[in-house]
């Protein structure tokens, strides 16, 4: 079983591959079709903005490999802006299409001003489960912590459908998102202790 | 809900943490990939590292050390000192850093903000000021470890750096630091009604109602080093403290 966490720079790779290999699975950090093509899960991570890494995709030939894979059924795990990118567009500056796994859009956090809730979500906050028969939150309580830093957050159509688990900030904020073979995490589970490091286990056992 | 975040801090000179020495359950006591797990375990939301090595050359000693408590940690860490160019950003963000924090070299050179926000993003700029109070009212930015005044408004340099493009802002007072009475709660405060981005707030934690009253004021997380180094706060204790005075915490 090998994971193969896709490279189309947007900010470092390494922690999430770390995080990976501590669980003892088998990753490869890539952005060739054929090595992706023969991975048994995609992991699609990502810091930045939205236009660059959709550009960057397209850049290096990404966007038909993806969209062929997961197709076929292969899980695919998009992390922070990755999460995002399973989405059918993005407003962050400009309108951006995205690559439409999961129905919805990307809209960012309304101001300060009018909220008084400070822009980026920067922090840890809480999980709370929405769906808790999910294999990937079956461990979660609303207990659980983890952390985030983004200043966008996803609007899905089937809020109830396609959201595992979501945040409270001022907003209900999709923190897991699943469609079928396609999950999205919000936060960066690499960084999120050992809260994380259980829900990657969930996704291992999920994929396996 | 999002938790206030509790974060020590840890000075690094040759690849060893300055002042760390009564330690019991580790191993090593000055070595920062050690104290960084420790902290971890203990709770922290996020660690500091700063390189006060003084020498430019032994650059790759700590740049070493980053690769190694990225190895080590899985909570979010930032890196700060002989932070100059953009280059410099993605050396210790390519080490696994997730955030980096400039103080001097901004103030001389505030581009150096926009340029790494575009680059890797505002998430991981993180705008570190020394402000010491003056006799107008109001707060000085300090230069170069608090030596040179440069006579710029604390609070309008922290405003610009949040324009630029700074993720947060850690606010460290000159005048409180080290003499444990207490954070300059004024001063965070005003900050924290001003900025749209989280504040950090440093310099002066001495017990434990000192992080209640900076976070009571309005600062998203709080600094520390010399408390935790020396165990007079144990962070378990710490965050049971301030989740009983109604402060949203992240228990371990």
């Amino acid at each position: 079983m090998t994971v193969a966490i896709i490279d189309y720079d947007v900010g470092n790779l390494k922690n999430v591959e770390t995080a990976l290999k501590s669980l003892d699975m088998d990753c490869v950090i890539t952005r060739d079709a054929r090595t992706i093509n023969n991975a048994s899960a995609i992991v699609l991570p990502g810091v930045g903005a939205f236009a660059d890494a959709m550009n960057n995709l397209d850049k290096f030939d990404l966007y038909d490999v993806l969209v062929k894979n997961v197709k076929g059924g292969k899980y695919l795990l998009g992390i922070c802006l990755g999460m995002q990118l399973l989405f059918d567009e993005s407003s962050e500056d400009g309108q951006w299409k995205g690559l439409g796994f999961v129905p919805g859009k990307v809209v960012r956090f309304e101001d300060t001003k009018k909220t008084g809730l400070k822009v980026p979500h920067m922090g840890w906050n809480n999980l709370n489960i929405h769906q808790p028969d999910d294999p990937i939150a079956k461990t979660l309580s609303d207990k659980d912590y983890v952390y985030f830093v983004h200043s966008y957050y996803a609007v899905p159509d089937h809020f109830d459908r396609d959201v595992v688990a979501y945040a409270k900030y001022g907003v209900k904020v999709p923190a897991i998102v699943r469609r079928e073979n396609v999950i999205g995490m919000q936060f960066h589970p690499e960084k999120s202790a050992a809260v994380g490091n259980q829900l990657l286990i969930n996704w291992k056992e999920l994929i396996s | 809900m999002l938790t206030k975040r509790i974060i020590p801090c840890l000075d690094v000179d040759h690849g060893r943490v300055v002042k760390g020495k009564k330690f019991k359950n580790i191993q090593d006591v000055a070595d920062p990939v050690e104290l960084g797990r420790y902290y971890s375990e203990q709770g922290a939301d996020e660690l500091v590292f700063y390189d006060i090595t003084a020498s430019y050359e032994k650059r790759d000693i700590f740049i070493n050390v980053v690769e190694k408590v990225a190895e080590a940690v899985r909570i979010p860490f930032t890196i700060g000192g002989g932070i100059r160019t953009t280059d410099d950003f993605r050396q210790v963000l390519m080490a696994g850093a997730d955030k980096v924090s400039v103080n001097s070299a901004a103030v001389n050179n505030p581009q150096l903000i926009m340029d790494a926000a575009l680059r890797f993003g505002n998430q991981c700029v993180v705008l570190s000021i020394d402000a010491k109070r003056n006799d107008k009212g109001s707060w000085d930015v300090f230069t170069n470890g608090g030596r040179n005044n440069t006579g710029i408004d604390a609070i309008e340099w922290a405003k610009k750096g949040e324009s630029l493009g700074a993720g947060e802002i850690c606010i460290n007072s000159i005048d409180t630091d080290g003499v444990k009475q207490g954070y300059d709660i004024e001063l965070n405060k005003k900050l924290s009604e001003t900025l749209t981005i989280p504040v950090i707030a440093s310099g002066g934690a001495g017990k434990m109602a000192d992080f209640s009253e900076v976070l009571k004021a309005g600062a998203d997380a709080a600094l520390a080093a010399s408390v935790f180094h020396y165990k007079e706060i144990l962070i378990p204790d710490l965050k049971k403290y301030l989740s009983d005075e109604g402060l949203p915490m992240r228990l371990v």
